[in-house]
């Protein structure tokens, strides 16, 4: 199925018998006699980046054709026998005041009912979103905690950020739990995401160093990168059914990748965005995920259609997109915007149901309860809001 | 195009050719398949989705409005 080699690399590299001869797909090949010569080998080299480069261009404008074919139906027109959705009775039940400043990141724990959060003035608390009580709360030594995430057991959080660090700091009723925090991974820039993965020693994190990297919590070191964004890297996410082995992140270069955990190779990208992506999450269904954008749109990119299904926006709608989330089923997608509100989106129909109200600044963090009985957003309002 | 051709650049130029190679070489499903597939686990899932269909009575919600509970110490 694969390609022959373009007879590009007998030239560039003399020692590598030729290849099957010309490709007769590769319409650069046709030209090659006259473009290469071998007096200098800068000149050689030159001559070899641009083939490659041309080589390139061609190859992506037919991966571009192959994915237009796939656009055979738009998805509003396949959920046209649906139901439309009823009245969503979804309201404001919760609200977690006890943050100073901006509201940066916020997790569930996977018992439901506790949330950690993270601010700008480097206030990290674990929360009992059914009675709004504080937990714990430790000021780490940086401010702009950008990121924290819930370690699957419950036992421990992780946080950081303009430290370039992520750390973790295990969870229990002592007095002073700073004492046992660790730093485990390290960037050579702020660290904008992290979340563990399939356990609690095992840790996630994208940076704005434009690259991904898995830890091991025990240890402090690192088991993989992933290098290939060309930006910072803004948003992570893992599939909700934990067993396979990719996950995608989003960033500054307007591009959604998908990783292979083994080896650390980029599997597929997906482009759409016209500005910078601020935050993706997996469908619940693990083959699709939506990304939400500095554009003020959200889209759907399913992954063995390799493109992107659809787009969520509205012409009144300018603001970026600061947070996604699906819901139980995957019908509805919640957006949360930086005009306060967050949009509540019929995600097959690609119509928006229901705006929520209540904060008084930028939405900065929305996720969904790990059973889906809620949604919790962080604002920079300092506040957080569980809506059910 | 940068001005320095040394064999990284090449070797990075050949790297990009790779990957679009291997990303062109995945076997892709069109949308109609795919929505049928997100519909289809919708339907699936739907019973269990609460904010979506909301729960049959308000004491199921565990985010219910409290009411207050006040005693006396006698």
């Amino acid at each position: 199925m694969s390609e022959p080699d373009t007879a590009l690399d007998s030239y560039v590299e003399e020692e590598k018998p030729s290849t099957s001869g010309v490709s007769s797909t590769s319409a650069t090949a046709s030209k090659m006699p006259e473009l290469v010569t071998f007096n200098d080998g800068l000149t050689r080299n030159l001559d070899a980046v641009e083939l490659l480069a041309r080589e390139a261009e061609d190859l992506r404008r037919k991966l571009d054709a192959e994915r237009l074919k796939l656009n055979d139906i738009p998805i509003q027109q396949a959920a046209e026998r649906l139901e439309p959705l009823s009245q969503l009775s979804i309201k404001q039940r919760r609200i977690l005041k006890g943050h100073a400043s901006k509201v940066l990141c916020m997790d569930w724990s996977l018992d439901k009912r506790h949330i950690v959060s993270s601010s700008q003035d480097g206030k990290v608390i674990v929360w009992d979103g059914f009675t709004t009580n504080k937990e714990h709360a430790l000021t780490m030594p940086t401010t702009w905690v950008m990121a924290c995430a819930y370690a699957p057991s419950g036992q421990m959080i992780a946080c950081g950020g303009l430290d370039n660090k992520c750390s973790v700091v295990p969870l229990s009723f002592e007095d002073d739990i700073l004492q046992k925090k660790r730093s485990v991974a390290t960037h050579t820039s702020y660290m904008s995401c992290c979340t563990f993965l399939r356990s609690d020693n095992l840790l996630l994190t994208g940076s704005g160093d434009s690259t991904c990297a898995i830890w091991d919590v025990e240890s402090g070191s690192m088991i993989q990168n992933f290098h290939g964004h060309t930006g910072d890297v803004f948003a992570v996410d893992i599939p909700k059914n934990d067993t396979g082995n990719i996950f995608i992140s989003g960033g500054a270069d307007r591009h959604a990748l998908v990783w292979d955990i083994r080896t650390g190779q980029c599997v597929q990208s997906f482009e759409g965005h016209e500005a910078d992506i601020n935050t993706l999450r997996f469908h619940p269904n693990g083959d699709a995920f939506a990304t939400g954008s500095d554009d003020a749109s959200c889209r759907l990119y399913d992954l063995r259609a390799d493109r992107q299904v659809c787009v969520y926006e509205k012409e009144s709608i300018l603001f970026p997109v600061n947070g996604v989330d699906f819901s139980v089923s995957g019908r509805i997608l919640f957006a949360g915007y930086g005009d306060y509100r967050v949009g509540v989106w019929d995600s097959l129909k690609c119509v928006r149901q229901l705006i929520l109200y209540g904060h008084e600044n930028r939405i900065s963090c929305l996720r969904t309860s790990p059973d889906g009985t809620a949604i919790c957003t962080a604002s920079w309002d300092s506040s957080i809001r569980i809506w059910a | 195009m940068s001005g320095r051709a040394d064999a990284g650049t090449v070797q990075q130029a050949r790297k990009t050719v790779e990957q679009i190679k291997r990303e062109r070489n995945l076997g892709r499903t069109p949308i109609s398949a795919c929505a049928n597939d997100l519909i289809r686990y919708t339907q699936e899932y739907q019973k269990d989705d609460y904010l979506l269909t909301g729960f049959p009575t308000d004491k199921l919600n565990p985010y219910r409005p409290k009411n207050t509970f006040q005693c006396l110490a006698l």
